[in-house]
């Protein structure tokens, strides 16, 4: 029960995003789309941007789950991931304007570094380095890939390939072996 | 004030980390940090700030057992919404705010605010002055989450709820909490509509505090509040110890019960459920049907004045006295000088206790009701006595409550049955003139005691 009323407030918003942009959607619009009221919404959620990542995770994993291979490699997954975005250019475009960039970088930055983190302990040189050095590296890279989406976003999104993202992969192919090493206890 | 909150947040972050290590080695450290943050002069709570260093130093003390028990016993993400709420946002942040008000617009600006979510209550208890209300009332999501928005506009970030039983509108109080994660909120409850899932969501929001009413063992409680009520309590206060979850407990103490309820045994077993702080309260003769007889005499509130400061010395439990703890505060605390209650009705009432008003929370802003005659003339007129064991100016000075009510005109916002003030004032007057020379005499040797001790005991 709890779990499709979330699901309704998530359908809801993406249903005004694909009208209008998110400066003009209130908590009240999105309650009344699906039919409850303010106080529902927030018995779920702090807020939009709560209600936003919530939805952006559960449907990246959603998508991740149909489109991941165990075989797939890191980079076919960013590669993957980007062009989900790309499909939802209208929605996305909406629901991000320079105003409110700070509220997606926090959630881009928190997901990707979990992600990232992930990566790193699949390293055998992971259990030498101190978590802390292990959390700063996560960052970095967090940081650089949620930079380089956002600043899409920004430029409005034009086709995926203008991400340049092979340079990206050029430049981060074997790095993260590096990085461990130079931390090593 | 936006930097230095997002310092106090990093700070924050950093200092849990420490503690969360070893709380006994690391609390020293927290403190200096807090000292440092702390704003200079008597805006930084020098004085409390000073106890809670003996506190943190001293591990014989009651209070640094209790201390290490919070920190050991509760969940951390919750320890630390209620640290980051409750004293940063509470205190340090909202205090220098409600005192620039205060010196701007010259009336009170409160610490906190009490409101009743609803009317209506799960159990009919003997006696309950809350039951007077009646049924039917209520205030809405969207009316108290203006009151807490305009609340924290004054630098208001501690919401207290009575009622009626609150939890009866539960769904609504966790979506207030989701809302407003920069607030802290306490709840007056019974506790029996604390089940599992309840229990879940208060470590999802991690800002709601239970203060659950329980006064006496079994045969007292289910005497006066039907039978099986007390086990169910129980239960309540068992699920938030395994959950983590810190809870209080509140006591009306009367000629009846005082004993019992202030017993070694009582507070050993408040300890035992679970309970990291205790509010008592005297019994007020409020309401047409009120029991006189139910005041404790001079002796008895003697009694519970000594009572409860020898257990803040000995029991891990932070006890509070609403009626005999005026010299830490000084004096009446109500009419917005430190809080004051909205009804189901959203009548603004200057005290829990003292239903007479001129102002409606639907009819005017939270500013034009501390603006309003009854709170203006609390404002100048507190404190009511110079003595602060005498600090009602209903129980212990009935007449400056009859006074202030026929100055200003407030009216009663007793829904049920209207009581003059007259008729309260005079139910009173018997009281106050037996309680004068004990509180005189009690008075003056704290006085005498905070002399030989200035630097606070």
């Amino acid at each position: 029960m709890r779990q499709t009323t979330k699901e309704a407030l998530a359908q809801a918003l993406e249903t005004l995003l694909l009208k209008r942009s998110i400066e003009k959607i209130s908590v009240k619009d999105i309650a009344a789309q699906c039919g409850v009221n303010r106080q529902t919404f927030y018995y779920h959620f702090h807020d939009i941007y709560d209600l936003i990542e919530w939805t952006l995770v559960r449907e990246i994993e959603s998508y991740i789950d149909l489109h991941f291979e165990k075989e797939t490699d890191w980079q076919e997954k960013i590669r993957l991931l980007f062009h989900y975005f790309y499909l939802h250019k209208p929605v996305i475009l909406h629901a991000y304007d320079s105003t409110n960039r700070i509220q997606y970088e926090r959630i881009m930055v928190k997901r990707a570094a979990e992600t990232v983190g992930e990566i790193i302990e699949l390293y055998p040189q992971a259990q030498r380095v101190p978590e802390d050095k292990r959390e700063f590296i996560c960052m970095i890279y967090a940081r650089g890939i949620t930079a380089l989406f956002l600043e899409w976003v920004e430029a409005g999104m034009p086709d995926e390939r203008h991400v340049k993202l092979e340079d990206y992969f050029v430049i981060m192919d074997g790095s993260m072996e590096n990085a461990l090493e130079k931390f090593l206890k | 004030m936006d930097t230095s909150n997002r310092m106090v947040r990093f700070g924050l972050k950093k200092a849990f980390e420490y503690i969360e290590r070893d709380p006994e080695e690391n609390l020293p450290k927290l403190m200096d940090w807090v000292d440092r943050f702390a704003p200079k002069g008597d805006e930084g709570f020098p004085v409390q700030r000073a106890a809670f260093r003996k506190v943190i130093e001293d591990r014989d003390c009651a209070m640094h057992r209790l201390m290490i028990r919070i920190f050991t016993q509760t969940d951390k993400e919750v320890l630390k919404a209620v640290f980051e709420n409750f004293i940063i946002n509470g205190n340090l942040v909202g205090w220098p705010r409600q005192e620039e008000l205060r010196e701007r617009y010259g009336c009170n600006i409160p610490w906190a605010i009490l409101l009743d979510p609803t009317s209506a209550c799960n159990l009919h208890c003997t006696g309950c002055w809350a039951a007077e209300y009646g049924n039917r009332l209520n205030l809405s999501f969207d009316e108290i989450d203006s009151i807490i928005m305009q609340g924290k506009e004054l630098g208001v970030y501690i919401y207290i709820y009575t009622g009626g039983e609150p939890l009866v509108r539960k769904r609504d109080l966790i979506a207030l909490c989701r809302k407003h994660s920069d607030c802290q909120f306490l709840c007056f409850t019974n506790a029996t509509l604390i089940d599992e899932e309840f229990a879940q969501e208060m470590l999802s929001v991690k800002n709601f505090m239970p203060a659950i009413s329980v006064e006496g063992f079994e045969a007292a409680t289910d005497e006066r509040r039907g039978s099986g009520t007390y086990r169910r309590v129980v239960e309540a206060m068992s699920l938030l110890k395994e959950k983590h979850l810190p809870f209080g407990i509140s006591c009306c103490y009367t000629s009846q019960n005082f004993a019992s309820i202030s017993s070694d045994e009582y507070f050993d077993q408040m300890v035992e459920w679970g309970a990291s702080f205790v509010w008592y309260f005297h019994y007020m003769p409020i309401g047409n049907d009120a029991v006189p007889e139910l005041l404790p005499t001079p002796k008895q509130r003697e009694f519970m004045y000594h009572k409860i400061r020898e257990a803040r010395r000995n029991k891990p439990i932070f006890a509070m006295d609403f009626q005999n703890d005026g010299e830490f505060v000084q004096g009446c605390i109500a009419g917005g000088r430190r809080y004051f209650h909205i009804n189901a009705n959203g009548d603004c009432d200057p005290c829990v206790f003292i239903h007479y008003s001129n102002a409606n929370i639907r009819e005017m802003s939270l500013l034009d009701v501390l603006r309003s005659p009854i709170f203006m003339a609390y404002h100048d007129g507190q404190p009511f006595n110079d003595n602060h064991l005498m600090p009602c100016p209903m129980l212990e000075n009935p007449d400056k409550l009859r006074e202030m009510v026929e100055r200003t005109g407030a009216h009663s916002t007793d829904l049920q049955s209207p009581e003059t003030a007259e008729h309260l004032c005079e139910k009173c007057k018997a009281y106050a003139e037996h309680w004068s020379p004990t509180a005189s005499q009690l008075w003056e040797c704290s006085q005498r005691e905070k002399e030989s001790y200035p630097a606070g005991e």
